[in-house]
């Protein structure tokens, strides 16, 4: 706990230092920031179909019927990677940046591929064959990539350990302190009434 | 207690955001965000190296002033159980940054590019909120220094009975998605917690100067701002939480629609929502092409106002098109939802294919933001300069008044 004597900001300290917060921003170096506007180019989404669309294409089963429904499509399409740069998965891309033209070749690859017959597994399997795993919204759980789903959780159980033994090593040293003996500042009327809770509470 | 590592938290949290600003500027990693053909990588990587070099030096100069002595009397205490929430929220922190890097690694190890999206974050960072959460109601539960059986089953009683009560609830009302249902489960016990820790401190004024409850209530915060501002930014927390396990509750509808024809959709809370389009309208501006519709909105059968949507394609002095279209979605909000119809395409001239979502708790997530912002600002906000030897009385009874148990006169 830190005393009030031990602080070292007031209130009035508090609130001057709001201000002087925006003008310490409005003083940073005006040249350096319009250099970088003036050299920035946009460089990302929205490739064109033509440079990064392939086909998936698989042959269609026999007798095939949708192998799942639009939801489920929907749902499997929130796991493809849009290859426009966007970093968006196929089916957000495809309904909210309607500029994209790559997103909706994807899909309709996806559609063909149900109204063939194959389930979400044999989809995912074709696009990754095809762009590779990069097309995955999130890496095959095997591995080496299974390092990527296990090491937070690693890490979290070595900080536990850690911890366990920094907290062993504190109760250890830990010497049970005698109870204070603080002044009181209380009249004689408040004493009464802890008192009289006290007694009331038991 | 942990003052070397409060200043590590604080060292690291400056690094990391400004190494999260290089890596996406950079065009490291692949973002929206990245200035690849310019030279502001090398400005922010220059920069947290100078950023390094000069907290390493600041902070190793002073390890001395930072000592502190660290006791802790047992594993089940107040002070453990914030030990225990600072390594889950170190984790959770580890996590993104793991993620974000994990393809580069990737990359270097095997060769082979690889993403790492919304899935992957889910999966690694749903469990160690919820953690997270169960901690948040744990901790004000658990005594200082020590807590004995009989005070834990004192204080958990009544928040492990509200939490059970509100699962069984949500999963009776329909409430099935793990994650959503842990996540109201846990945000119920630790309202449960913040409710009856005001509740016993509130109680403990009144008791002690005969003050209504309604004074007692801001007093008692007045007094003790850090674990009451503290409580405040919890349930900030929980109000966060709730507005993430909305999620759950998201319905999406693609509608297609001539000038006039209306089409009904519900939402999750069973509302019907009807859209009537008002056509399709194209008008050039002082900067741009546009292409809106105008929607009339009716909840229930009731007007519920006009949804507009648009696609804008800026163009320069000349008239060319600038970069990409953009789309202007249109959005009513609540506190129980916001509705959004983004504009997808117009077919056959007339046709326009609209996309609507029914986003639940949207604006809790503000909300919370404001709620710890506000608790923030109550433990911030400095105390006016007065002798205070300890909150609380502390008081020398006589021997015939010590009671054989001292009951909790917490906060006050």
């Amino acid at each position: 706990m830190t005393s009030p004597a031990q602080r070292t900001i007031s209130r009035r300290n508090l609130l001057l230092s709001i201000p002087a917060l925006g003008l310490g921003a409005a003083a940073s170096p005006r040249r350096i920031r319009a250099a970088q506007v003036a050299v920035q180019t946009f460089n990302g989404p929205m490739a064109d179909a033509g440079e990064v669309y392939r086909p998936v294409t698989l042959p269609r089963k026999p007798g095939a019927k949708a192998s799942m429904t639009d939801a489920q499509r929907d749902d499997l399409e929130h796991h493809i990677h849009c290859q426009c740069g966007c970093n968006l998965d196929v089916y957000t891309c495809r309904t909210t940046d309607f500029a994209c033209s790559v997103s909706p070749a994807m899909h309709s690859d996806v559609m063909g591929l149900v109204a063939g017959g194959h389930s979400a597994q044999e989809i995912l399997d074709a696009f990754t064959s095809v762009y590779g795993e990069r097309v995955l919204m999130a890496p095959v759980r095997s591995g080496f990539n299974l390092l990527g789903y296990t090491v937070p959780f690693l890490a979290l159980g070595t900080g536990a350990v850690v911890v366990a033994a920094l907290m062993r090593r504190w109760k250890r040293t830990a010497v049970v302190a005698p109870a204070p003996t603080p002044a009181i500042h209380a009249t004689e009327g408040e004493l009464a009434a802890l008192d009289a809770a006290l007694k009331q509470d038991r | 207690m942990l003052r070397k590592w409060n200043v590590t938290l604080v060292v690291s949290a400056f690094l990391l955001s400004i190494f999260g600003t290089f890596i996406t500027r950079s065009g490291i990693i692949s973002s929206v965000h990245s200035f690849a053909q310019s030279p502001v990588g090398m400005w922010f990587a220059a920069f947290l190296v100078v950023a390094m070099v000069v907290t390493a030096f600041l902070v190793s100069t002073r390890l001395s002033d930072l000592k502190s002595n660290a006791q802790l009397e047992s594993m089940v205490s107040r002070e453990a159980a914030f030990l225990y929430n600072n390594l889950v929220l170190v984790g959770i922190a580890f996590s993104v940054l793991w993620g974000t890097l994990f393809p580069i690694i990737s990359e270097a190890v095997r060769g082979n590019k690889i993403t790492v999206g919304p899935p992957f974050f889910n999966t690694v960072n749903i469990p160690l909120g919820l953690l997270l959460l169960l901690l948040t109601g744990i901790g004000p539960l658990i005594a200082w220094r020590r807590a004995s059986v009989a005070n834990l089953r004192r204080q958990f009683i009544v928040p492990v009975s509200v939490a059970i009560t509100a699962g069984v609830l949500c999963f009776a009302f329909g409430v099935h998605n793990l994650a959503a249902l842990l996540s109201y489960t846990f945000g119920a016990m630790v309202v449960a917690t913040l409710v009856q820790e005001f509740y016993k401190g509130v109680g403990a004024r009144h008791k002690m100067y005969g003050e209504s409850r309604l004074i007692a209530l801001p007093r008692l915060i007045a007094r003790n701002r850090r674990r009451y501002g503290g409580y405040i930014v919890h349930l900030g927390i929980v109000v966060v939480f709730a507005a993430f396990a909305g999620l759950a509750f998201k319905r999406e509808f693609d509608l297609t629609l001539k000038a006039g024809e209306s089409k009904t959709v519900t939402d999750a809370w069973g509302h019907q929502w009807t859209f009537l389009s008002q056509g399709i309208s194209r008008y050039k501006s002082l900067n741009r092409e546009v292409t809106a519709i105008a929607l009339d909105v009716a909840r229930d059968g009731e007007p519920a106002g006009v949804i507009t949507s648009e696609k804008r394609q800026h163009v320069d002095s000349r008239g060319a098109p600038t970069f990409e279209p953009s789309t202007e979605v249109g959005i009513k909000g609540s506190f129980a939802l916001d509705v959004y119809v983004v504009l997808a395409g117009v077919r056959n001239v007339e046709d326009a294919e609209i996309r609507v979502s029914f986003n639940p708790l949207v604006r809790w997530v503000w909300l919370g933001g404001a709620l710890m912002a506000l608790g923030g600002l109550v433990v911030m906000w400095p105390q006016a300069d007065r002798e205070r030897v300890q909150s609380g009385y502390a008081a020398v009874l006589k021997p015939q008044h010590v009671p054989e148990r001292v009951p909790d006169l917490v906060g006050v």
